[in-house]
């Protein structure tokens, strides 16, 4: 009688599940720290740019691709074992390292395309890279893409809006040692101001509900007041022309 | 994977302004926002569900708890009482088919979260049935049959609605610990305690054992308090209806047999 109660097998059962679970996850947790290094390398790179002059941003191409080319490699192995499950059970476990990913592409882009506009005195406009662009320098899909495989590794609009978010708070900081490093070439001050503004009408334009991410874009207004006020110094001083 | 294609990811991402100005920040965040509404809408929707799968399930939770326990066999069930049960159970499988597009197949897993709870107390409601019906515990896959087998139901869902049963079990125990009728065979039942609570002490114990022995690892999506808190409850609801057995049989002789 008392077998017939429960199935004798239950917990040998549950247990198994429980240690396959904990397996991949284990697993995957061990992919995504390296890629973590990679982005704590590349941040480490760009962090340079606090330090000089805008014209010399150029310098920082080389090394940070060679280091994306690496982070590639580490995503691509992670993409390789994530796929073998559904996408949305484990990708709380790679979306930080994505977040950061996002944010150091996005970061670099702007240094080396703003290093290049003041050598080449262009006056082009400061754009930014959408999803599906960023999601492409990672080497993954993203969920702009018409999805062929669900559980397809990709980089989802969450992420990319964090990644976002976290650029607009490495610029306001950028935009103020800009003028520190500068040598009289403030113009870097008033694209960042333009592109971060931008960027803002575009949060605004969310119908955000009270996430992590409402939180994070609320703190927007203050990064773009600190460029204002960068901007509002110079210009009292003639210093810029606006 | 080659430099060059990487390059030329790059290249084509860095160069190709037109593109890019074309997609301006305006148009790609209209995108997102598209995107993201979608995602609320379905999320929403699920959590809803959730919310009306709870309380039908609780429903039919309460309509058991409310019958008393007749025959050593089993429980029969009034047939005002099993039309009830069965409205009810038609209603959560309405609820769930009006969210399958979120729930089935390729979604499964994006708003669990959200429908976690709601699966967890259907599988109590359930199970709780099972019991009192067919005297045992029935199974994750006959569970997930009776839901329908393209919800995404994962086994860390019927092991924390099997906890919650155990609670309602002890309830049940307690509230029918004592003989109500002849029908209760002597034989099935020891010192008028009814044999429905003599079997529930017995499940709860294997199941305390059992999940007692379970090892979870700390990488395990159980690791947590959740399932530490529903153990030590069902350790708690198992001394309850030892002990509610155990004053019964020391004072059988002093209770009046009509009771």
């Amino acid at each position: 009688m008392i077998s017939n109660l429960v199935d004798r097998d239950l917990f040998h059962k549950c247990q198994e599940s429980i240690d396959r679970d904990a397996d991949i996850r284990e697993h995957l947790r061990g992919l995504v720290k390296d890629v973590e290094k990679y982005n704590r390398q590349i941040t480490a790179v760009l962090q340079g740019a606090h330090s000089v002059a805008p014209e010399k941003f150029t310098n920082f191409d080389g090394e940070s691709f060679d280091l994306l080319l690496q982070q590639r490699e580490a995503l691509d192995r992670l993409a390789e074992t994530a796929t073998k499950y559904p996408f949305y059970k484990y990708n709380g476990i790679w979306s930080r390292v994505m977040q950061n990913a996002v944010f150091v592409i996005l970061l670099r882009d702007f240094i080396v395309n703003e290093g290049e506009t003041i050598t080449s005195r262009s006056t082009q406009k400061t754009i930014i890279s959408s999803l599906a662009t960023v999601a492409k320098k990672l080497g993954v899909e993203s969920d702009d893409d018409e999805v062929t495989d669900p559980n397809a590794f990709r980089l989802t609009l969450d992420e990319y809006l964090h990644g976002t978010i976290s650029l607009i708070s490495e610029l306001a900081r950028l935009a103020t040692n800009t003028v520190i490093n500068a040598n009289g070439e403030y113009s870097t001050v008033l694209r960042i101001n333009l592109l971060i503004k931008e960027l803002q009408s575009g949060f605004l334009m969310l119908n955000l509900k009270n996430d992590s991410l409402r939180t994070r874009a609320d703190s927007i207004k203050y990064d773009i007041r600190k460029v204002e006020e960068v901007i509002y110094d110079l210009s009292l001083r003639k210093m810029i022309l606006q | 994977m080659s430099t060059g294609s990487f390059l030329m990811d790059f290249t084509t991402g860095i160069a190709d302004r037109s593109e890019e100005l074309n997609a301006s920040i305006e148009s790609q965040f209209s995108k997102y926002r598209s995107k993201l509404d979608a995602y609320h809408d379905s999320r929403d929707k699920v959590i809803k569900a959730s919310r009306d799968v709870t309380s039908s399930s609780k429903k039919i939770i309460f309509s058991l708890q409310r019958l008393k326990f007749t025959t050593a066999l089993g429980l029969t069930i009034p047939v005002k009482v099993q039309e009830e049960i069965t409205g009810y159970e038609l209603k959560i499988q309405h609820i769930l088919e009006s969210v399958a597009s979120e729930l089935k197949d390729n979604s499964s897993w994006r708003y669990h979260r959200q429908i976690s709870g709601a699966y967890q107390e259907y599988i109590e409601a359930l199970l709780f049935r099972g019991f009192l019906l067919n005297g045992r515990i029935f199974t994750y896959n006959e569970v997930t049959e009776i839901i329908g087998k393209d919800f995404m139901v994962p086994e860390t869902d019927y092991i924390l609605g099997l906890l919650d049963t155990t609670g309602e079990l002890m309830r049940y125990a307690i509230t029918n610990m004592f003989i109500k009728s002849e029908n209760d065979c002597v034989k099935e039942s020891k010192d008028n305690v009814s044999s429905i609570a003599l079997k529930i002490c017995s499940v709860l114990r294997l199941l305390a054992i059992g999940f007692s022995s379970l090892i979870i690892p700390s990488s395990s999506s159980l690791a947590g308090n959740e399932f530490t808190k529903k153990l030590q409850t069902l350790k708690s609801s198992l001394d309850k209806v030892e002990k509610g057995i155990c004053s019964r049989v020391i004072r059988s002789n002093e209770f009046v047999q009509s009771i």
